[in-house]
């Protein structure tokens, strides 16, 4: 077994998981001292009936002090400072931020503002900045993938400054996560298919990438696991709540571990393609997570075998050669992707030139390629990676992955 | 894996964890607020080097420390009062505990008090309102862990606390604090150790996310235990069993605790031996009879235990008794390694036939009627066991 | 029997062997990547990807040893000197603790390794500190002999041995003569 000689790892959220976990909200806010939560989601998950679930599921002890569904799909100040004005009118005393990434991270913007006090979110960016506890906050996540419930950062952006502001503290980290099938059962097959790819590429890098341990290889195997062993079973049946709540652990333990251990490549092509292109963080974790072990191999291959074994089960990996395991799990993750790309009648890309938009128009175009070279070259999770990545080495993968074809080994730069 | 209708997990604590794992503290603590730490430790010349270390680390980042030493043999009520007093005369901010076992429960006590402003112990609230209020507290352990270094209770004076407000934020294990121990008193960590984790791997409640933490335990006290109890452990696997030990206390806290952990609590005080060791007899056969009982988590805690490619190569219908005959294996090699102090059997530990009859394990006995715990018993007694036809219970 | 606990109070250390170490150092390594901005494109080209103007620092937190290097309104890469008080920085990165400073300049932990173990902390806004990370890589890999080298950077770049070695030369007389 080889170790880091130095790690680190925290992860104090209070999971709640359940069937019945939504139920566990009001003794939950009990324990942490609020009675009036703001509710903060967007127009989407509105509509599609989560707030009444949730608040059905509150029951009549307690009420809400009011649901601010004005959350952009990119988090902003502009929306922080609202919600946080909305707040302070409610009179609210704790936030339970219902939705995905940017709710979230919206949410945790507005418990500065709240708890602090002020308008000027501005005074508490960067690491280190907040120096006592914030009002409670319970994160309710919607899809299954980005295990934003677990981690200590928000990134806001300011449109006026064009900026990304990064807010890092212990404090930022929610009280608690709830995971209620409740919450994903009605995603539609190409997001459900997405956003398990995310957390499947969360694990995976977590498990491979330089910062990885004892404690995050244990929630990314077992994170691994749980996707592997259920997300089939979704795409076969969507109303599946055991495998639907299995996705959701999935998903939370996946952020415990890469929030942890942090991620590398796929995480950067990724950010890359999605700050050009627009397209969903999931799409574009689920075509570069192949390539990204690919890429990694001479110095991953070990750990890349090991991975085979949640994957694809104890036979398999039994049955395949020491040397080929780390080939058969790029091969399964290609597989996966294909699989659900049949499942989804089209709609989960495999390749760059697959990704489609609402209207099926092409969204990453061959010539914008350079393009996301230049925004890769500028995104931190490089510094994660175990091989170095420049210019033509991301142009080359991406080129391959724009194809749909597996790396050319030999042009792979060995440090 | 088993998800069953609604299951907690927390794990509260802070990992600092190896090479110059001191210098990380400094930043930590203030990043939740403190600059003036609490140091408890004993007042010997071993743990007058490590708080020497420490206070250089923590000057060179400007931050200060406030060193409190003493020698409670049995520490008390009155300890809690003064290092409380010490606390809050010298404006300090955290507390941090350098040291082992009793000193350990006693900073936890010590932490809750000055954060609640309580004068009396009895007046603790140990969980209920969440985290708020309380002051950080880290745990430096400087030996082989007792397994409470990481969890949310505390035994002063013969009464027992527990509480998610008693567990430390912060648990920094540097092998440069990190002294050594006896081999059986390192067989007492391994079984504490590869018990929690077990057990909490077990039975109706157990779920993906406290499994793979007690996974984490299970996989570190297998590679590094076993070497620390043989005599041939280096620094790095004392760290690791450390580890361990810490990741299971954390395990331990997110599960009921089992069968094997009771009864051996039961069972210490009549064998004057520690738990641990009583823990390591019966876990066996309790996983014995769990598996016999239908409960298919016994196998899961093959891969683990004997790693990725044994799993794999081991068939589904053998990794239950695969894990059994391994633990049974590594009875005898520290049995013979510690020149029979730590026992194969309860019969090894000094227990008389007539003292199990009046073992009763404390709490509810949900998983485990009395005719079939005292079956337990009586095969840890004589160490029987490894029957491969399968008792049929009612 | 109740025990007596003894209490002493222990202050703040000014640490001077390690900051008489350090501190050159940085300054040493803040007039090179100013150097290197000026003599080799790559490194120009990620300053090109930079905001204009804008300042870093390197350093140890709270406020130890630092070194602050600016690319002015004009393009240009200057030194600013070590202390990051009163100056206005974007990007500022801070190794957590000293003796972990002196651990990473004394070539015993790669900068991928600490960034691994978590050992800096870095405050702006995190997309500028990949390109400045990877200027710092490539001084490094100018300053130091091969064998050196590859235990501070994850991979040297191949360039041409004319390359590394007439910039090597230059970098090395701008950095000490000013330039």
């Amino acid at each position: 077994m080889t170790h880091p000689a130095f790690y680190e790892f925290g992860s104090p959220v209070r999971v709640v998981s359940g069937l019945t976990a939504l139920e566990r909200i009001p003794g939950l806010l009990e324990d942490l001292g609020a009675a009036r939560p703001l509710v903060i989601t967007d127009k989407g998950v509105r509509a599609a009936g989560l707030v009444d679930v949730l608040t059905g599921a509150l029951g009549n002890g307690l009420e809400p002090g009011g649901i601010a569904d004005e959350v952009p799909p990119d988090s902003s100040v502009a929306a922080v400072r609202e919600v946080a004005h909305r707040f302070r009118e409610a009179r609210c005393d704790g936030i339970l931020a219902l939705g995905g990434g940017s709710v979230l991270d919206t949410a945790k913007g507005v418990n500065i503002l709240v708890s602090e006090g002020g308008d000027d979110l501005m005074a508490y960016s960067g690491a280190g900045a907040l120096k006592r506890r914030l009002k409670p906050l319970i994160a309710i996540p919607t899809t299954a993938g980005t295990g934003s419930e677990t981690t200590l950062v928000a990134v806001i952006k300011d449109a006026a400054r064009q900026v990304k502001m990064t807010f890092v503290s212990h404090y930022l980290i929610p009280d608690a996560a709830v995971l209620d099938p409740r919450m994903t059962l009605t995603l539609p097959p190409h997001i459900t298919a997405a956003t398990a790819m995310d957390a499947l590429t969360h694990a995976m890098e977590a498990y491979t990438c330089l910062a990885k341990n004892p404690q995050s290889d244990a929630a990314a195997l077992a994170a691994v696991a749980l996707i592997a062993e259920h997300l089939p079973r979704v795409m076969a049946a969507p109303g599946d709540a055991h495998a639907r709540l299995a996705l959701a652990n999935a998903a939370t333990l996946a952020g415990m571990a890469f929030s942890n251990s942090m991620c590398g490549m796929v995480h950067n092509l990724g950010h890359a393609v999605g700050a050009v292109c627009g397209v969903p963080h999931g799409t574009c974790m689920a075509i570069f997570l192949p390539y990204g072990l690919e890429y990694n191999l001479h110095k991953n291959g070990p750990l890349t075998a090991e991975l085979l074994l949640p994957l694809a089960g104890p036979e398999v990996f039994a049955r395949t050669p020491a040397y080929h395991r780390p080939f058969r799990v790029i091969e399964a993750v290609r597989q996966l992707n294909r699989h659900l790309r049949e499942r989804t009648a089209g709609r989960h890309a495999c390749s760059l030139q697959e990704v489609r938009d609402a209207r099926g128009q092409a969204q990453i175009p061959r010539e914008r390629l350079p393009e996301i070279v230049a925004a890769a070259m500028r995104d931190g999770t490089a510094i994660y990676n175990p091989e170095d990545l420049d210019r033509e080495d991301v142009l080359m993968v991406l080129t391959q992955a724009w194809e749909g074809l597996p790396l050319d080994r030999t042009r792979v730069r060995q440090g | 894996m088993h998800l069953p209708e609604l299951v907690e997990f927390v794990n509260p604590v802070k990992t600092l964890c190896g090479r110059r794992a001191l210098e990380h503290l400094p930043f930590e603590l203030q990043s939740l607020g403190a600059c003036k730490p609490l140091v408890i430790r004993s007042d010997d010349a071993a743990s007058r080097d490590r708080l020497r270390l420490l206070a250089r680390v923590l000057g060179q980042a400007g931050l200060s420390l406030g060193d409190a030493a003493g020698t409670p043999g049995h520490p008390g009520p009155s300890d809690v009062q003064d290092l409380a007093a010490i606390y809050r005369d010298k404006d300090c901010d955290a507390v941090l505990v350098l040291g082992q076992g009793a000193l350990v429960d006693l900073a936890k006590l010590v932490n809750l008090t000055v954060s609640a402003g309580a004068l009396d112990i009895a007046e603790l609230d140990t969980g209920g309102r969440g985290l708020a209020g309380l002051r950080p507290l880290g745990v430096i352990p400087t030996g082989v862990p007792t397994g409470d270094e990481t969890t949310g209770s505390a035994a002063l004076a013969g009464k027992t606390f527990r509480g998610p407000r008693l567990a430390p934020r912060l648990w920094v294990l540097d092998p440069r604090v990190l002294g050594d121990d006896d081999a059986a008193t390192t067989a007492d960590c391994f079984w504490t150790t590869v018990t929690h984790a077990a057990e909490a791997m077990l039975g109706p409640g157990a779920n993906a996310l406290n499994s793979s933490c007690a996974a984490a335990a299970l996989k570190l006290a297998a590679a590094y235990g076993p070497a620390g109890i043989e005599g041939r452990a280096t620094p790095e696997d004392r760290l690791w069993l450390a580890n361990g030990a810490g990741l299971a206390g954390v395990a331990f806290d997110n599960a009921p605790a089992g069968l094997a952990h009771r009864l051996a609590v039961a069972l210490a005080p009549e064998a004057r031996q520690p738990a641990g060791r009583l823990m390591g007899v019966l876990l066996p056969h309790v996983l014995e009879d769990a598996m016999h009982s239908g409960d298919d988590h016994v196998a899961g805690l093959l891969q683990p235990l004997a790693g990725i490619a044994v799993h794999a190569a081991t068939p589904q219908d053998q990794r239950a008794s695969q894990v059994v005959a391994r633990l049974r294996q590594l009875l005898v090699r520290f049995y013979l390694a510690t020149g029979g102090r730590t026992p194969r059997t309860l019969e090894d530990a000094g227990l008389a036939p007539a003292a199990l009859e009046t073992a009763v394990p404390g709490g509810p006995v949900a998983e485990a009627p009395e005719e079939r715990f005292r079956e337990i018993l009586a095969a840890a007694w004589g160490g029987r066991g490894g029957d491969p036809s399968p008792r049929r219970h009612p | 029997m109740a025990t007596r606990w003894e209490y002493r109070d222990h202050g703040p250390i000014r640490e001077i062997l390690r900051c008489a170490y350090l501190t050159p150092m940085l300054w040493f390594m803040g007039r090179a990547v100013a150097a290197a901005a000026a003599v080799d494109t790559d490194v120009r080209r990620e300053f090109d990807t930079l905001p204009t103007p804008f300042t870093f620092a390197l350093g140890v937190w709270p406020a130890g040893p630092a070194m602050v290097v600016a690319k002015g309104a004009d393009g240009r890469v200057r030194y600013r000197g070590g202390r990051t008080a009163g100056v206005d920085i974007d990007l500022l990165m801070q190794i957590k603790h000293l003796e972990t400073a002196f651990q990473m300049f004394t070539f015993r932990e790669s900068t991928a390794t600490a960034f691994a173990r978590n050992r800096l902390l870095v405050q702006g806004d995190v997309a500028n500190a990949v390109p400045v990370a990877r200027v710092l890589d490539m001084t490094e890999v100018y300053l130091l002999p091969r064998v050196i080298a590859r235990l501070a950077v994850k991979r040297i770049p191949r360039w041409k041995p004319w390359r590394t070695w007439i910039g090597r030369l230059r970098i090395y007389w701008r950095t000490l003569w000013g330039y």
